[in-house]
C-alpha cells in the first residue's frame, strides 16, 4: 500500500514537472511578443536621441516594422554621446561581462582582433578616433596632414600627455611603437616606409605608396605603450599589465577569468576618468552571463551577443542596448560559396546567383533571430556611408534560381556541402537553407564543424558553402580587401578574384579624394553582389554590441564605433 | 607488496607513454592552425610566420614531440599559445581552483553517500529506505547541468542569497569562497553521492546476510558495532573501487560545471585549449590527468590490502 502511494506521488511529480516545462516554453513565446512591443515603444520614446536611432528606425521601418536592437537605444545620451541633465558622479567599479578572453592584456602589438578593443581602450589610446557620424577626430593627435603625393602623413601630437608610469608621450615614443608594430608584422604598418621625428610633438610617417585607409590604419588601430616601461620591465611583464596613456591601468589579469583596471592618476584629461575601476568578467557560457547580468553581478554585457541572449533580455526592465549604425566596427554574417575551383559548380556566377534567389533569406533571419538581426544585402550596414541603395540584391525566387541553374548547365541540380557550427542560429539556419536549396535541386549536405575546423576552412579554403564572417566597416579597401585580395588572410583561397574587382579595389585604396573613394566603394558593392554574387548572400548585421543597466551613464558605448567605447567618460548613477 | 607496486608503476609508465603519443598525434591531426586562431581574422602572413617560429611549430613533429617529453622530464611544460603563459603556472592555478571545488564535493559524496547507503541497507523496506533510495535514483537520473541551472534560478536569481557565478579563492576571502562553493559542490556531489549510496546499500545488503554477521549479533554485540565495525568494512571494497574511478572524472570532467558557474578550473582550461588547438596545454593536462588516474588506481589497489587483509597481491 505504502509502495503504491509513493509510486503515485512520484508519478504525479513527474507529470507536474513535464507540464511546468511545457508551460515555460509558451511563456517565453509570449514574452517575445511583449518584447517586440517594448522595443517599438522604446524606439518611439527615444526617437529624438541618438542619430543612429533615427537611422536605425527608418531602416527597421522599411522591414515591415520588425524591431531591431538598433532601435532600442539609450535614453540618457544625445547624439554626440554627451550626458543629459544629470551631473556625473565619481567612484564605483563598473563590472562588465564578456565572452571575449584576451591572451595578453598590455602588449598591444599582440592584441589582435576587434573583440579586444573593449579591453585595449581602457588603458591605451590611439592617435585618432571617430565621432558618432564616423568622421575621424583626434585622440592623441590634435592634427594631421595627409600628403598623397609624397606619400606621407604628418601628425601633430597632443602635448602634456603622460604614460601611466609618468613618462612623456611624445614623437619618439610614437616612433618606437610604430617600429615595434612593424617588427611584429602587424598589417597596419606594412605600408610604412620610414618615420621621421620632426620635433617632440611632430612626427612624419612616410608611406611606401599612398593608401586611402592609411590614416585609419595608423591612426585608429595602433596603440602606444611607454617605451620606458617595456624596456625596464620586459615584454612578459607588459603582457600581464599595461603602460599606456589611457584612463585606466591594469591592476589584475587572470587569463580566461577576469581583467581588472584602476584609475590612471596620470590621465591627461582633467576630471576623468570618473570610475574607480573597471572589472571585466569573462564568461564561457552565455546563459551564465545572462543570469549574472540579471542578478546584477555585471552592469554591462559587451560584444557579440547572440540572438537568444538578446531576445531574453529585450523585455528586461531598466536596461538599454547600444548599437552603432555608421558601420564602423560592425560585423556581418553571410553564406559564402566556394568559387575558386573550376570544377566547383559555384565557380559559375549563375550558380552563385541561383543560390541567392533560391532561399528566403528575409524569413530565415527574421524568424530565427526573433526579428532582432538587421538584414543587409551587401558589405555595409544599411544607412552607412558605403551602403549602396542601388544594389538590387536577390529576392526569394526559386523559379529564377532554377532558370539560372539550367543556364549554367545544372538543370538536374548538384550536390554540395554546407558547413556550419552546431550552435543556435547557425545550425537552425543551415537546416532551413538546406531544405530550400533542395527545392531547386541543390542538395546541400550539412556538415557540423567546430571552431578549429571552421578556422581551417576560412584560411585554407573550402568546397561548398560556409558562413561568412566579415568586419563590414565603410572602408572597403581595408575591410573587404582582407577577403578579396588574392593573399587575404581569410576566405581568399576559396573564392575567385575577378580582375575588374581587384582593379577597383586598387583604385579605392589609392583614392586621394574621399568623395571619389566613396563613389568607387558604392560601385564595388554592385560589382561584388549584383554582378558576381562573389560573397554569396549576406544575411545580417549584428550592430548591437552592448547591453547595460540604465544607471551606467556615459561611456559612449558603440556610439562612434561598434567595437569601441569611451571608458574615461563612463560613470555610475547609483 | 613492494614488488607489486613497482610492477604496477612499470605498467603505468607504459600506459602513460602511450597516452603521450596518442594525445600528441591526435592534437596535431586536428585541422586548424593554432597561430591563426590566436591572431584572429586580421592576421597577416608575416605575423603567422613570426609566431609559428616563436612557438616552435615550424619544427618537424618528432622534434616537437621529443622537445615536449624532454621538457616534461625536466619540469618544463612549455608555453601556452592561447594565454602566452608558462603552462606549469597556468595548470597549477587552475588545478588549485578545481581541487578546491571537487575535493569538498568528493568528501561530501563519499561520507554522506556511505552514511545514506548504510541507513538504507539497515532500514530496508522502511520509509527511510524508500526516501533515500528515491533521492539517489533522482540524483543519478538527473543531468548535473540541469540541477545547476535550477539551483541558480532559485537561489541566485529568485532568492538572491548565493552568487550566480564566479570563484573566490579561500586565501582571498573565506566567506566569498564558501558562498561560491555551495552550488557547484551540490551539483558536483549529487551524482557521486547517489551512486555511492546505491553501491553502499547493495554491498551492505550482501554483507549483512552473511553468517559472520549473524554470529556477531548472536554474540551480543551492539548493532552499531556489527554494522560499522564488521559489515561496513567488508562492504567497502566496491565503494573504494568506484571512488577511485571517480578521481579522473573529478579532475578533468568538471568542464560543464565550470562553464555553468564560470569557475576558472582545469576543465574550462582544457575546453579553451582544445578549441584553440593549444597543443602544450592539452598535452600536458592530459598527461597529468592520466597520471592522476593511474596513481588513483594504484592507491585503490593498495587500499584493498589495507581494508581486507585477506587480499594478498602476488
Amino acid at each position: 500500500m505504502k509502495k503504491r502511494i509513493i509510486t503515485l506521488l512520484l508519478s504525479a511529480a513527474m507529470v507536474v514537472s513535464l507540464l511546468a516545462g511545457c508551460g515555460s516554453a509558451s511563456e517565453s513565446n509570449a514574452s517575445t511578443a511583449v518584447s517586440e512591443d517594448a522595443a517599438t515603444t522604446a524606439a518611439s520614446v527615444s526617437g529624438d536621441e541618438k542619430s543612429n536611432s533615427s537611422e536605425a528606425t527608418s531602416a527597421s521601418s522599411s522591414e515591415e516594422s520588425t524591431p531591431t536592437l538598433t532601435s532600442v537605444v539609450a535614453v540618457d545620451q544625445d547624439s554626440a554621446g554627451n550626458l543629459e541633465t544629470t551631473s556625473t558622479k565619481s567612484g564605483g567599479t563598473l563590472n562588465i561581462g564578456t565572452a571575449q578572453s584576451p591572451a595578453v592584456i598590455g602588449y598591444v602589438p599582440e592584441l589582435t582582433g576587434n573583440s579586444m578593443m573593449h579591453f585595449t581602450r581602457c588603458a591605451y589610446e590611439s592617435l585618432t578616433y571617430y565621432d558618432n557620424d564616423g568622421n575621424i577626430i583626434g585622440q592623441l593627435a590634435k592634427d594631421w596632414k595627409e600628403d598623397p603625393d609624397e606619400p606621407s602623413i604628418t601628425f601633430t601630437l597632443l602635448e602634456g600627455v603622460k604614460f601611466s608610469d609618468g613618462t612623456d608621450f611624445n614623437a619618439d615614443a610614437v616612433k618606437w611603437n610604430l617600429e615595434l608594430y612593424k617588427e611584429k608584422g602587424r598589417s597596419e604598418t606594412n605600408n610604412i616606409d620610414s618615420i621621421e621625428v620632426i620635433d617632440d610633438y611632430t612626427i612624419k610617417i612616410n608611406l611606401v605608396e599612398w593608401q586611402s585607409s592609411a590614416l585609419e590604419q595608423i591612426g585608429f588601430f595602433i596603440f602606444y605603450m611607454s617605451p620606458t616601461a617595456v624596456e625596464k620591465n620586459g615584454e612578459d611583464w607588459v603582457r600581464q599589465n599595461s603602460c599606456g596613456t589611457g584612463p585606466y591601468v591594469v591592476s589584475g589579469f587572470e587569463q580566461g577569468v577576469s581583467v581588472s583596471y584602476v584609475k590612471n592618476e596620470n590621465y591627461h584629461i582633467a576630471g576623468e576618468p570618473y570610475l574607480d575601476g573597471i572589472e571585466f568578467k569573462i564568461f564561457s557560457d552565455s546563459t551564465t552571463l545572462e543570469n549574472a547580468f540579471k542578478a546584477g553581478e555585471v552592469d554591462v554585457i559587451t560584444y557579440g551577443q547572440d540572438c537568444d541572449l538578446l531576445n531574453d533580455l529585450i523585455s528586461f526592465n531598466g536596461i538599454s542596448f547600444d548599437g552603432c549604425s555608421n558601420g564602423l566596427g560592425a560585423e556581418s554574417v553571410g553564406l559564402i560559396p566556394s568559387s575558386a575551383d573550376e570544377s566547383d559548380p559555384f565557380y559559375k556566377k549563375e550558380v552563385r546567383q541561383a543560390l541567392c534567389y533560391a532561399v528566403d533569406w528575409d524569413s530565415i533571419v527574421s524568424s530565427l533571430s526573433y526579428g532582432l538581426y538587421q538584414r543587409t544585402n551587401q558589405w555595409a550596414v544599411p544607412g552607412s556611408e558605403t551602403y549602396n541603395d542601388e544594389v538590387v540584391g536577390y529576392s526569394y525566387d526559386p523559379e529564377k534560381a532554377k532558370e539560372l541553374l539550367t543556364e549554367a548547365g545544372y538543370s538536374d541540380g548538384f550536390e554540395t556541402t554546407l558547413y556550419t557550427m552546431s550552435s543556435g542560429f547557425y545550425n537552425n539556419a543551415a537546416q532551413a537553407i538546406s531544405a530550400q536549396l533542395a527545392e531547386v535541386g541543390i542538395t546541400a549536405n550539412i556538415e557540423i564543424v567546430d571552431a578549429t575546423k571552421g578556422n581551417d576552412l576560412m584560411t585554407n579554403g573550402w568546397t561548398g558553402l560556409y558562413w561568412h564572417f566579415a568586419s563590414i566597416g565603410p572602408d572597403l579597401g581595408l575591410y573587404m580587401g582582407r577577403h578579396l585580395d588574392t593573399n587575404g588572410a581569410y576566405y581568399a583561397k576559396g573564392i575567385q578574384h575577378p580582375d575588374d574587382a581587384l582593379k577597383l579595389l586598387g583604385e579605392i585604396r589609392t583614392a586621394t579624394d574621399h568623395d571619389i573613394k566613396v563613389e568607387k566603394e558604392l560601385e564595388m558593392q554592385k560589382l561584388i553582389y549584383d554582378e558576381y554574387a562573389l560573397f554569396g548572400m549576406p544575411l545580417y548585421v549584428n550592430s548591437a554590441k552592448h547591453i547595460r543597466y540604465n544607471y551606467v551613464k556615459g561611456g559612449e558605448f558603440a556610439a562612434a564605433d561598434a567595437i569601441s567605447w569611451s571608458p574615461a567618460t563612463c560613470w555610475l548613477d547609483k | 607488496m613492494a614488488r607489486y607496486i613497482l610492477k604496477r608503476l612499470g605498467q603505468s609508465l607504459i600506459v602513460i607513454f602511450i597516452v603521450t603519443i596518442m594525445v600528441f598525434v591526435l592534437m596535431h591531426s586536428l585541422p586548424g592552425d593554432p597561430v591563426k586562431i590566436f591572431l584572429g581574422d586580421s592576421a597577416t602572413p608575416e605575423q603567422v610566420e613570426y609566431y609559428t617560429k616563436e612557438f616552435g611549430l615550424d619544427q618537424p613533429l618528432y622534434v616537437q614531440y621529443f622537445s615536449w617529453i624532454n621538457g616534461l622530464l625536466h619540469g618544463e611544460l612549455g608555453r601556452s599559445i592561447t594565454y602566452k603563459l608558462d603552462v606549469k603556472n597556468l595548470m597549477l592555478q587552475r588545478l588549485a581552483c578545481t581541487v578546491s571545488i571537487t575535493l569538498p564535493a568528493f568528501i561530501i559524496a563519499l561520507v554522506i553517500g556511505v552514511i545514506f547507503g548504510v541507513i538504507t541497507s539497515v532500514n530496508r523496506g522502511k520509509p527511510k529506505d524508500y526516501v533515500l533510495t528515491s533521492i539517489a535514483n533522482v540524483g543519478i537520473a538527473t543531468p548535473s547541468f540541469w540541477v545547476g541551472i535550477l539551483l541558480v534560478y532559485v537561489f541566485s536569481l529568485k532568492l538572491a542569497i548565493l552568487p550566480v557565478q564566479g570563484y573566490v579563492s579561500p586565501t582571498e576571502s573565506l566567506t566569498g569562497y564558501l558562498k561560491c562553493l555551495v552550488l557547484p559542490v551540490i551539483v558536483l556531489s549529487l551524482g557521486h553521492l547517489a551512486s555511492t549510496t546505491r553501491q553502499t546499500r547493495s554491498s551492505m545488503l550482501e554483507v549483512v546476510s552473511q553468517d559472520y554477521i549473524r554470529t556477531a549479533r548472536s554474540k551480543g554485540l551492539s548493532e552499531k558495532t556489527v554494522i560499522y565495525k564488521h559489515a561496513l568494512r567488508n562492504a567497502l571494497i566496491p565503494i573504494v573501487t568506484m571512488m577511485g574511478g571517480a578521481i579522473g572524472g573529478l579532475i578533468g570532467g568538471t568542464v560543464v560545471i565550470e562553464s555553468l558557474f564560470n569557475i576558472p578550473g582545469i576543465g574550462s582550461l582544457m575546453l579553451t585549449a582544445i578549441t584553440n588547438k593549444d597543443y602544450m596545454v592539452v598535452q600536458n593536462v592530459t598527461f597529468f590527468i592520466s597520471l592522476a588516474v593511474v596513481i588513483a588506481n594504484l592507491v585503490v589497489d593498495i587500499l584493498y590490502g589495507v581494508i581486507d587483509p585477506r587480499i594478498r597481491v602476488e
